[in-house]
């Protein structure tokens, strides 16, 4: 049909649906980013934030049927709560104030649904965004009221016992006021798992009945307002543990956790000039986890590990091209953390084992430079300087990348940079001195890594692009648990040195029908810098595959995605490598404002699992293996 | 109350399944591509548009810039065999800046964020319809808005731009218009 050949008063009239959009790439950004959006979310059928990075080139997901763990460029330290990756939701730092943790699985403060867009930033991005960001930033931008534009419901039905209810609200008036607003329950009652390890007629023969189960709350509020904007977040989240961790009793139902998360965050943002912009924010988060245990001392005791953290803070960045030839982004940030709290009790006969209340805070100021050399030539430089007052460390961490346009259709990337962690207050002061137990070192340092990445990104055509990329990471005071021979307990030290290299290459294609192809291999190596071996959980090669086509003459749409893992070490042996399909089919037009998916996952039912952590007896935790999930959506 | 809302509603769901999948042939006119809609109208708006007696054509053509990084390209390049008032149209791609007076539409979208302050710069009161798709240049200097509100296309028009790039856009186009400046 040639839409250019209707009157304009009955293109007004057409409905469309939104392109699968081939999204253009910041070439001038520091980094090599990948970009997922909305409707990729969509056609993939992804249900978790941990699900979408697994899409990403060389990200790769674990999970121990607790938590979701990521991945990035061979490193996942087993038991790392994503402590070195810096989460951001619009822009507000999520990582919590206890253990620095992002959460990524069900555990995350947002349904996807309300997510607009999902950019990975490899690399280390403490040059702006301070600690935690080691190996790379994860910003989520959420939905506007105008990408709803009115009442919207969506239920969604799956394997397991899995229902999830969403139902949401967004408007954008003439006045320019926007608001959304929405809320979602899900549930999963999950299966029987069984897991060898426990295989005794004591620990019923290995099966862990009905302990998979999980279920989340998640509350979202966002207004503006000209130049104003607020958003308030809450969110619930408890699992159940079949695994047994941390030395537990098998397949007791009392077994679970609790994540609780909420934040306030409100920003305004001014055009102070005409070439420049300056925007401001503050704002109020906390983080509460509660983890029943259950031990038979004997007797069989529950024992209640928790943690509370509530911070507020404020932060301010001004984005100028005054000066002609530079791009100037400055900034400072002040977070106080102003509770960080860690328990521990046995709830009855009630003994507290630990109750330790801490405060700190933090702050950074930093300067960035985006200096244009020559026609084709661009120089990134910046630098942020951290202060933290847990550990009285201070730390500057530099990043300058040098960008050259070959023409039209090429850039050439080279980047180098530095990231740090500081200790999280966990790692410091947690404190247990039972037998087996944990003592606190207030003594740990900040861990800190060195990036060196070259990069190439060629267009073949506008919707044509292959992106490749050399890298080498180098680790330094890494931050371990290690075992005290003096008095038997566990303690963090600044121990270990890693050293990473790898290749990555991708090709990103759209064709005009709406056919869109991302596809990317890496190739890694991550190793002890003492002993020299392939560190736990850090597989060599990563592949993956995601192809979203319409289908012809029934207006659906198919995503196909395929991901390899390969082999990895585990903490005792090695769990074998390992592909894995999910096939979602979408209509987007059933009826006027009905949507419908199906989606599979595992498609060919394979076999396989990730690493487990110290915490586990299991060395290699099973994944699921085929299940499905059908969702509806309608607009009002 | 609400997981047995759920829990009924899931199995309504799988149980209705098979008929579901029968629905797409009975629902009636499907949506359209987005950049194709979206190429139409700017088509539309040329139509729409008298720019002054002064004009230069070079070539006889029309011409109808864009960044070659646009999501648009491709739909727009199909507009290359149209005729707007007895002239061809030419879609031509706008790598650099310095051919920009030779544009008499100028599309822009957010692969022109970061030039889109020189590119006012460089346009300075030239007889060029600055057509936007992108929510962050929106209103900012451009003659025409496009949105999509409701899974429509809409567009804004800011008649000051118009007026100042010294052309006329017919009476129609600003009643059609979700919002006129």
């Amino acid at each position: 049909m040639d839409l250019a050949a209707l009157p304009i008063e009955q293109l007004l009239t057409l409905e469309v649906y939104s392109a699968s959009r081939f999204v253009q790439k910041l070439s001038e950004a520091p980094s090599v980013v990948s970009v997922v959006t909305a409707a990729d979310i969509k056609a993939f059928g992804w249900r978790t934030v941990a699900d979408i990075l697994g899409s990403m080139r060389g990200l790769y997901v674990s999970n121990d049927r607790n938590y979701a763990y990521l991945g990035a460029r061979g490193f996942l330290r087993p038991g790392d709560y994503n402590t070195r990756f810096l989460l951001l939701v619009d822009g507000n730092r999520n990582n919590d104030g206890v253990y620095d943790q992002a959460s990524l699985g069900t555990e995350f403060v947002l349904d996807v649904d309300l997510i607009e867009r999902v950019e990975f930033v490899p690399g280390p991005g403490s040059s702006i965004y301070g600690a935690n960001a080691f190996f790379g930033v994860i910003n989520i931008i959420t939905k506007k009221g105008r990408d709803l534009s009115g009442p919207q419901v969506s239920v969604e039905a799956g394997s397991h016992g899995m229902r999830k209810a969403r139902a949401s609200y967004g408007m954008r008036h003439d006045t320019g006021v926007e608001w959304l607003l929405s809320a979602s329950t899900y549930r999963e009652d999950g299966q029987d798992l069984y897991f060898p390890e426990f295989d005794t007629p004591a620990t019923n023969n290995g099966i862990a009945h009905r302990k998979d189960h999980d279920r989340a709350q998640n509350l979202l509020m966002k207004a503006s307002a000209g130049s104003w904007s607020v958003s308030v977040a809450h969110s619930e989240r408890k699992k159940g543990i079949p695994t047994a961790s941390f030395s537990q009793v098998f397949n007791d139902p009392r077994s679970h956790t609790v994540d609780t998360q909420s934040f306030v965050d409100a920003a305004h943002r001014s055009k102070i000039a005409p070439d420049a912009e300056l925007s401001t924010r503050i704002f109020w988060g906390r983080y509460d986890y509660r983890g029943d245990y259950v031990y038979d001392y004997p007797p069989l005791t529950v024992n209640r590990d928790g943690s509370r953290a509530s911070w507020w803070g404020a932060e301010t960045k001004l984005v100028t091209t005054r000066i002609h030839g530079h791009k100037l982004v400055m900034g400072a940030e002040a977070q106080r953390d102003y509770r960080r709290r860690q328990f521990n009790f046995d709830i009855d006969p009630y003994l507290s084992r630990l109750d330790d209340q801490r405060s700190g805070s933090r702050f950074g100021l930093y300067l960035q430079d985006e200096f244009t050399l020559r026609r084709d030539l661009l120089l990134n430089a910046g630098a942020r300087y951290d202060r933290n007052s847990s550990t009285g460390d201070s730390s500057v961490n530099p990043r300058v990348a040098l960008i050259h346009k070959a023409g039209d259709a090429t850039t050439f990337k080279a980047m180098v940079g530095t990231a740090f962690r500081a200790p999280n207050a966990y790692e410091l002061y947690y404190d247990l001195r039972s037998e087996g137990g944990q003592k606190s070192n207030p003594a740990l340092k900040a861990e800190r890594i060195r990036t060196q990445e070259l990069s190439a990104e060629h267009y073949f055509s506008t919707d044509a692009r292959i992106t490749a990329s050399v890298f080498r990471n180098t680790v330094s005071d890494l931050i371990t648990q290690t075992l005290d021979p003096s008095d038997g307990l566990l303690v963090f030290r600044n121990l270990d040195r890693a050293r990473a290299r790898g290749i990555e290459f991708e090709l990103e294609t759209a064709w005009n029908g709406g056919t869109r192809l991302r596809s990317s291999y890496s190739w890694q190596q991550a190793k002890d810098g003492t002993t020299g071996a392939t560190l736990a959980n850090s597989p060599r090669h990563l592949a993956k595959f995601n192809l979203s086509a319409p289908l012809p003459h029934i207006g659906w749409r198919a995503g196909a995605e395929a991901q390899y893992v390969g082999r990895r070490n585990t903490l005792r042996a090695e769990t074998a490598g390992h592909w894995v399909g999910n096939l979602t089919l979408s209509a987007m037009r059933l009826a006027p404002g009905l949507e419908l998916s199906a989606s599979v996952y595992n498609l060919f039912d394979r076999r396989y699992a990730h690493p487990g952590a110290a915490e586990h007896a299991q060395d290699a935790i099973v994944q699921n293996g085929r299940t499905g999930r059908i969702k509806l959506i309608y607009a009002f | 109350m609400f997981e047995l809302l759920i829990d009924l509603l899931g199995r309504t769901l799988r149980r209705m399944l098979p008929a579901v999948f029968l629905l797409p042939l009975l629902a009636a006119a499907q949506p359209v591509p987005e950049y194709e809609l979206k190429a139409a109208f700017v088509y539309n708006f040329a139509l729409f548009t008298d720019w002054p007696t002064d004009t230069a054509y070079e070539g006889g053509t029309l011409n109808i810039c864009i960044n070659p990084g646009s999501v648009l390209r491709q739909s727009l390049a199909g507009l290359g065999e149209k005729t707007v008032k007895g002239r061809r149209v030419s879609v031509r791609h706008l790598a650099a800046l310095d051919s920009l007076r030779a544009c008499h539409v100028l599309f822009v979208d957010n692969s022109d964020r970061e030039r889109w302050v020189q590119i006012k710069k460089g346009l300075g009161g030239a007889t060029v319809l600055t057509i936007s798709d992108d929510e962050e240049i929106g209103h900012d200097g451009s003659i025409i808005a496009l949105a999509v509100d409701n899974n429509r296309i809409v567009f804004d028009v800011d008649t000051r731009a118009a007026r100042s790039a010294r052309l006329m856009l017919s009476s129609k186009l600003l009643r059609l218009a979700r919002t006129v400046q």
